[in-house]
């Protein structure tokens, strides 16, 4: 007994033992994983709540395209959203959480997939979806560094970009490595080259438009060069993305009664991009100027489809191509139609720019009423045209505050006006407060520079 | 070990040169004349020494002589004996049981059981005598009232957060490893029954603790339970008790008067701050003075009727009517049986319990323990110990709570009515603005109001806790002294929760309508099925414990040694899952089926959504450690113990290498028994023992790893594959958290024991901490990251002692236990330099080298200004009201005023306990002193957007002069927020904490058969206790407690009657 005893011990000593390294290289969780395999790194790049659903939205609170009474700004929650609105310079941004936070977390998620697809083999098997996900980790860094751009620094100067202040450029997931801003035209080469790559990695067709496709990244250079002012590449890249997805929705099929006539993931949409629609954007308070609504004529589907009465005589916002309440932000065929035509119109091509004005605004007119198209042999007329209906169009689409930089800085001589209070608030063209400021924790962090007030 | 044996076989060899006779004896119970094993026989002259065995029987070879024989044991204490040697003899020694539990404490490790006298570290025994003058459910509440060193944090979470000797961790976990006889307790600790602890041991510096290794940094808190003894005759315990509760006191949270709240609303109002909501497409709830004003402006309500209605609702009173019909006393009964008997073969023990309880809002609870230990000594070599503990816990869902009145932003409005006149429910809104909701064609769609009188009967939730735990154990002596050992322990615990929201409950209509689809023609599509909703959720954990010891004990006259040393894996396994249907029908079980793949407009807004999954979920965790350990300890004539322990530990650490998974502690420990020396001859002192340690043990977190990992969370609607988020960032630094303590005590007794107790110093520092960060966020998605770059240090003292101030027929008995705690930040992993990092609540850390691990800062304080009230601070020494500046990059760390560290600096509880024969009475108080917290005051940003409001806006600023008698500053609309956030964290909100309370009040009457010979028990006991009686003393003036946030409701005074009888 005392022997049989001895020996179950001695074998129950020598196989935990030997069994030990084994034991404890279990995983302590069943959904926790590396970056090792092409699905993972697909499932991160799904994270659609952190990588599509949360693009900066300050510079759209900035736009004149909403107004707010004095009564609605004053009720607004958060003062810092009233600081924004009225473009103060300092702590417009009250949450960590904020329009600078989301713009770079696509690009360490981006970086962490371009950091990890060296590990993994790419061979004949695996090459489409390898390509594939590396594709969408370059989409996803250069398309969020494009909306930084927008928001947090000046229009581009052709001739001064070197000395233009840009953005930090993250290369890599080393958090050591310190934060330093580059000039804005580093900022765009890096961002144009990331998304040059993933037009030639990614997939024509996703299998749904949470990813981004290859006519996605071809609509975002489109947008890229748009907001540079380079309209031969804008034209170049809105016609790739048109050659493979020209497909515009037509309005009249839209009940215009409904809550939010539009719906998601609808034909024109490239990929579902979205914005988080802050208080003073709400269709509650954000009432639209007589100005713009104006201008959209009798037998335009989208003065109904797009706007809500409010009983007195003013107008809320309802035609978000996100289906609710949440801006879309994304590239959708629309938006490449109007970079196209104002390209074509740029260079002199006044008949194309036309047929792409009118093939657009055609889906736009109630079939009941005749469509008495666009003809004019003005360029500058063509080309007025063609703004006037970007902006009756892609309105509350995130494009309003680049549009307004980017053509400043052509001369446009866009002045906004904020009139709280009788204030008259204005912001004149290339004001330094078009580029918003940097968080103050993010200076305090690092000590980068901020943007001269 | 080799040697040793030579040894022996030296000295038995040295000992037959001489004519010798053979001493054979018994060692047995005085009392019911029982055999008593393990008993240590010392024989002076010669050195001889043995051990009792199993039936108390022991032999010697002596020479002719006079010797003294000197029995020791743990419970019979020890005993000198002159016996003359002439020939050949049976002797029979009786040894009487202590009774005195004080005066011999054994102390449990979870590895071994030590004499006090012998250990060299830092232990606090408490035992069942000292617990049981509280009553609760649970064990581990009993403690702050009574033990030495332990203190409790109510302010983080409801049960409170149980420290001993403060904090080795600065973002570590901060919980006591809690051990049930031999193994970590990995259940619900709710589930241990009082009445089956023995004692609670609470190991207290790095010799006590550090053979638990990597788990013990944060102390290790050892509950024994009562077990059989060999040789006792069969005893029978009953306890049973009646306690009650009083209703919250929900005016401790301050609000402030309903006129006032009505007020603001009617300005804020006319100011239009609530016309984004009334013109919300998504209907959100709005206040009924809100209400009452539209209704006034549309013009279907008189002026006259609405100030009839407002004056009739500043009438009302939220916390008036809820405490009236919702909540009741609460009732807690608790029955507890326990037989126990020791044999030949078998010691066996049975316990049952019973707990019933009602809670204040009538929720009903219960709690059955059944537990079994048996011993079975299956060779004179070998004993088996066989152990199984049931526990099954239920609990329902009571009435709706004052918490439960808050619409869907937890906005609570101070003038609800929960019933009209006549008693029925009134609905209150929830979701939805009442106006909406009673506009809505109710033909298709259920009822949507919220009635928070009668809710609560439609809905069924309950929570069983089942828990096994099966222990077997072998012991077999190899040779004498020599002991090998195997336990394994096995726990199942079942955590099953059900709720069925039922088809007339506000969870399921509120659903099924949100869901509807209505058509032009009239007709309804349910997109969830009517009927109830079932959630299901399971929460399994097995945990295996296996364990393998070695253990050599032996006296070789002046010399003992006493040896473990031992292996052991463990393994937790949980595994957690969820489950919804909807269109449940609880009478037979049937259940429809909802799509939630695709999306449905909500009947509200219209926005497409996703039905809810409702807790569908699936997870598994697992952890393991693997362990080895050993423990040695030398004494010299009773006089020097030197004792060294040392442990490693590994586990499935995710992302560390091998190597890094090894983690090697150890520690050292010295005693002096002073009264043992020959030289001492003071014959007042009875005890005088000096002490110190110095060793290691860890702290892990299984949840931080040192590679980036992400987490799979759901699979995407949208491409049918697996979504991941980042769940940890590459820290290939990640090591595990070490704390080392040095440990210096002296115990004594004095004055024929009148007077006895112990002083301890300690100081600790803990390196390799994990220290967060804010970081900068461009270079990482995450604004706080942790590294192994903190540490901290931490001094203290702690004082125990007891003294029987009046013996005899009437008697006092005192006991004091006092602490001393400090500790510092040495090092940080800390990057920005603004003084608002450093400000918080006093919940969290604030990382301020050289300062407390918790301490206060706030912005400095200017007082008001005399012209509009605003509040002032300082921006660069000058008066200011710079918000953004003083609470930005305006003020660094030298700017802020320090007030003081949050945790108490001193602390502890003391007792008194008169008896007069059989009554006896017990008081005893806890205490807290030198700590500060912050005061909570009006936020017009809370009080506007969320409805929280306080009593301080009756006394704010209004007009100038105002600023000479209060600090409370003026309203001003729209509001500034830094203004608020500089406000509510300036220096003049601090306040210092200390404080003295009443723990409880106990009075006991007893009865023994000894002193009265008709009682057909042995013993009777019954007792009243009253406890949570309040606060006898504070330094605030406010009238705050400063042990819970000013969220949270102290405690209600606690009633108590039981009887506890023993046959």
């Amino acid at each position: 007994m005392k022997k049989i005893f001895y020996y179950l011990l001695a074998i129950g000593l020598i196989y935990s033992l030997s069994g030990c390294k084994k034991y404890l290289d279990a995983k302590p969780n069943s959904r926790l994983t590396t970056l090792q395999t092409l699905e993972n790194l697909q499932s991160i790049l799904d994270d659609e709540l952190r990588l599509n659903y949360q693009w900066a939205n300050i510079g759209e609170i900035s736009t004149n395209d909403y107004y707010l009474t004095d009564v609605d700004l004053t009720a607004l929650v958060k003062d810092s959203d009233r600081k924004m609105y009225n473009w103060e310079t300092d702590n417009l941004q009250a949450t960590t959480f904020d329009g600078w936070y989301y713009s770079y977390l696509p690009v360490y998620y981006g970086n962490s997939v371009l950091e990890a697809l060296p590990n993994i083999v790419r061979n004949g098997t695996n090459s489409n979806d390898y390509d594939n996900i590396k594709g969408q980790a370059y989409f996803f860094k250069g398309a969020a560094m494009l909306a930084a751009s927008v928001v947090f620094c000046q229009a581009y100067d052709e001739n001064a970009g070197s000395k233009q202040l840009g953005l930090p450029i993250r290369t890599g997931t080393d958090f050591n490595v310190p934060s330093v801003r580059s000039n804005l035209a580093d900022t765009y080469l890096q961002l144009i080259s990331d998304l040059k790559r993933a037009a030639t990695l990614l997939k024509v067709k996703q299998v749904h438009v949470m990813r981004p496709s290859k006519i996605a990244a071809y609509a975002m250079l489109s947008r890229a060069y748009l907001s540079i002012n380079k309209y031969a590449e804008a034209t170049l890249y809105a016609d790739s993305a048109l050659q493979l997805n020209s497909q515009l929705l037509d309005y009249n099929t839209l009940n215009a009664n409904a809550e939010y006539p539009i719906a998601i993931f609808n034909v024109e949409v490239l990929v579902n991009l979205m914005m988080i629609t802050p208080d003073p954007l709400k269709p509650n308070v954000a009432k639209i100027p007589n100005e713009l609504y104006s201008q959209y004529k009798t037998g335009d589907l989208r003065k109904t489809v797009f706007f809500k009465s409010n009983g007195n005589n003013t107008w809320a916002f309802k035609g978000s191509y996100n289906g609710d309440l949440n801006f879309f932000c994304g590239p959708a065929v629309d938006e490449m139609y109007l970079n196209r035509a104002e390209g074509y119109a740029r260079a002199g091509k006044l008949t194309e720019a036309l047929a792409d004005l009118n093939q657009l605004l055609r889906k736009r007119w109630n079939k009941a009423i005749t469509y008495i198209p666009y003809q004019s042999n003005e360029q500058e007329t063509v080309i007025n045209w063609i703004l006037e209906e970007r902006r009756k169009e892609l309105l509350m689409r995130g494009l309003r505050w680049m549009d307004i930089k980017r053509l400043n800085r052509m001369g446009a001589n866009i002045t906004l006006a904020r009139n709280m209070n009788s204030s008259n608030r204005i912001l004149k063209p290339n004001d330094l407060r078009y580029a918003l400021p940097i968080p103050e924790e993010i200076i305090n962090l690092t000590g980068m520079e901020q943007n001269p007030k | 070990m080799k040697k040793l044996l030579t040894n022996l076989f030296f000295i038995l060899c040295l000992n037959n040169s001489y004519a010798q006779y053979l001493i054979k004896g018994r060692i047995l119970n005085d009392i019911d004349s029982t055999a008593v094993a393990n008993v240590t026989i010392n024989i002076i002259p010669g050195n001889y020494s043995t051990e009792s065995d199993a039936n108390g029987h022991f032999q010697f070879n002596l020479p002719v002589g006079t010797y003294d024989f000197y029995l020791n044991h743990i419970g019979y204490g020890k005993q000198k004996k002159n016996i003359k040697v002439i020939q050949t003899t049976n002797l029979n020694f009786y040894l009487q049981p202590l009774i005195n539990e004080l005066k011999e404490v054994v102390v449990h490790t979870g590895y071994q059981d030590l004499p006090k006298e012998r250990s060299t570290g830092s232990f606090v025994s408490i035992n069942s005598k000292k617990l049981n003058e509280q009553f609760s459910t649970d064990v581990l509440s009993r403690l702050e009232a009574v033990a030495n060193g332990v203190s409790v944090n109510h302010r983080s979470g409801t049960n409170g957060k149980l420290m001993v000797r403060g904090l080795s961790t600065i973002t570590g976990p901060g919980q006591p490893l809690v051990v049930l006889d031999n193994f970590p307790y990995q259940g619900d600790l709710n589930n241990i029954n009082p009445n089956d602890v023995e004692s609670i041991t609470v190991l207290k510096d790095a010799a006590a603790s550090s053979i638990w290794g990597s788990r013990a940094g944060n102390g290790v808190i050892v509950i024994t339970t009562k077990k059989a003894k060999a040789g006792q005759a069969l005893s029978i315990d009953f306890n049973g008790n009646f306690s009650l509760t009083t209703k919250p006191d929900l005016y401790y949270l301050s609000q402030m008067s309903v006129p006032d709240y009505i007020g603001v609303e009617q300005f804020l109002y006319d100011k239009g701050y609530y016309n984004s909501r009334i013109n919300s497409s998504s209907k959100p709830p709005l206040s009924p003075v809100v209400e009452l004003l539209i209704a006034n402006k549309k013009g279907t309500l008189s002026n006259q009727a609405l100030q009839d209605a407002l004056a009739k609702l500043g009438e009302q009173d939220t916390k008036r009517d809820i405490l009236q019909t919702n909540y009741q006393n609460a009732v807690a009964r608790q029955f507890a049986l326990s037989l126990r008997t020791g044999g030949k073969i078998a010691d066996w023990t049975f316990s049952a319990g019973y707990d019933a309880n009602t809670s204040n809002l009538a929720a009903q609870s219960n709690r059955v323990n059944l537990n079994s230990y048996n011993i079975i000594r299956l060779y004179p070599w070998l004993t088996m110990d066989v152990g199984l503990r049931l526990t099954q816990s239920k609990s329902g869902n009571g009435k709706a709570g004052y918490s439960d009145m808050g619409n869907n932003s937890n906005v609570i409005y101070p003038y609800l009515s929960l019933a009209d006149a006549n008693g029925n429910a009134l609905p209150i809104a929830k979701n939805y603005s009442l106006s909406y909701l009673s506009g809505l064609n109710y033909n298709l769609l259920s009822d949507w109001k919220y009635y928070p009188l009668t809710d609560y009967l439609e809905n069924d939730i309950k929570q069983t806790i089942r828990d096994v735990v099966s222990s077997f154990g072998l012991n077999v002596t190899v040779f004498k002294g020599f002991k090998a050992s195997v336990k394994y322990q096995y726990e199942f615990q079942q955590l099953y929760g059900r709720s069925l929201f039922g088809e007339n409950s506000f969870a399921a209509r509120n659903l099924v309508n949100l869901f509807t689809q209505i058509s032009n023609t009239g007709t309804a599509t349910y997109r969830i099925p009517k009927g109830g909703i079932l959630d299901e959720t399971e929460s399994l954990l097995q945990s295996q414990n296996l364990r393998g010891q070695l253990a050599y004990n032996r006296n070789f006259g002046a010399h003992e040694i006493n040896v473990i040393s031992g292996a052991e894996l463990n393994e937790n396994r949980t595994k957690n899952s969820g489950s919804r249907l909807y269109g449940y029908n609880d009478e037979n079980t049937t259940f429809s089926y909802a799509d939630l793949a695709n999306t449905y407009p909500n009947y509200v807004t219209g926005v497409l959504n996703y039905i809810d999954k409702g807790p569908a979920d699936r997870q598994l965790y697992l952890n393991r450690f693997v362990s080895f350990y050993g423990n040695a300890a030398y004494t010299y004539k009773q006089r020097y113990t030197l004792s060294a322990s040392a442990r490693k530990d590994a586990s499935n650490l995710f992302g560390l290498n091998a190597n890094d998974k090894w983690k090697p502690l150890w520690s050292v420990g010295l005693a002096w028994n002073i009264t043992n020396e020959s030289f001492f001859k003071v014959n007042w002192v009875q005890e005088l023992k000096l002490r110190g340690s110095y060793g290691y043990s860890g702290n892990v977190d299984q949840s931080k790893v040192a590679i980036t990992t992400i987490f799979g969370s759901i699979v995407s609607p949208f491409t049918g594959t697996v979504e991941s988020r980042f769940d940890q960032f590459v820290n290939p630094d990640l090591r595990w958290e070490q704390v080392g303590t040095f440990n210096l005590g002296v115990d004594f007794s004095v004055f024929s024991n009148r007077l006895s107790g112990s002083i301890e110093g300690y100081k600790k520092r803990a390196t390799d901490l994990y220290g967060s960060s804010q970081v900068d966020y461009t270079a990482v998605p995450t604004t706080i990251l942790f590294k192994n770059s903190s540490s901290m240090q931490a001094k203290g003292l702690d004082v125990l002692l007891q003294s029987k101030n009046i013996i005899g027929k009437f008697s006092w008995l005192s006991d004091v236990n006092f602490s001393l705690y400090r500790d510092k930040v040495l090092e940080v992993y800390k990057s920005g330099t603004n003084g608002s990092s450093y400000i918080n609540g006093g919940t969290s850390i604030v990382n301020a080298k050289g300062y407390p691990v918790f301490a206060m800062f706030s912005y400095r304080w200017a007082g008001l200004d005399p012209q509009n009230g605003n509040p002032q601070g300082y921006l660069g020494g000058a008066v200011s009201t710079n918000y953004n500046a003083i609470i930005g990059s305006g003020t660094k760390l030298s700017d802020l005023s320090y007030d003081g560290p949050i945790f108490p600096t001193i602390y502890g509880n003391m007792g008194n306990t008169f008896t007069y024969g059989a009554l006896s009475l017990t008081l005893r108080l806890n205490y807290k002193f030198g700590y500060c917290f912050r005061r909570a005051s009006i936020d017009y940003n809370k009080l506007f957007s969320a409805g929280t409001s306080h009593a301080d806006y009756a006394i704010r600023w209004q007009k100038p002069g105002d600023e000479n008698f209060t600090d409370v500053p003026s309203m001003v609309y729209p509001v500034v927020s830094s203004r608020e956030s500089f406000y509510s964290a300036s220096e003049q909100l601090i306040e210092k904490g200390d404080h003295i309370r009443i723990a409880y009040l106990s009075i006991t009457y007893q009865l023994n058969k000894e002193n009265t010979k008709r009682l057909p028990f042995k013993s009777v006991q019954l007792q009243a206790n009253a406890s949570n009686l309040g606060i006898i003393w504070r330094a605030n003036k406010k009238d705050l407690d400063p042990d819970y946030s000013t969220s949270t409701i102290p405690p209600s005074k606690f009633f108590s009657l039981g009887l506890r009888a023993t046959f």
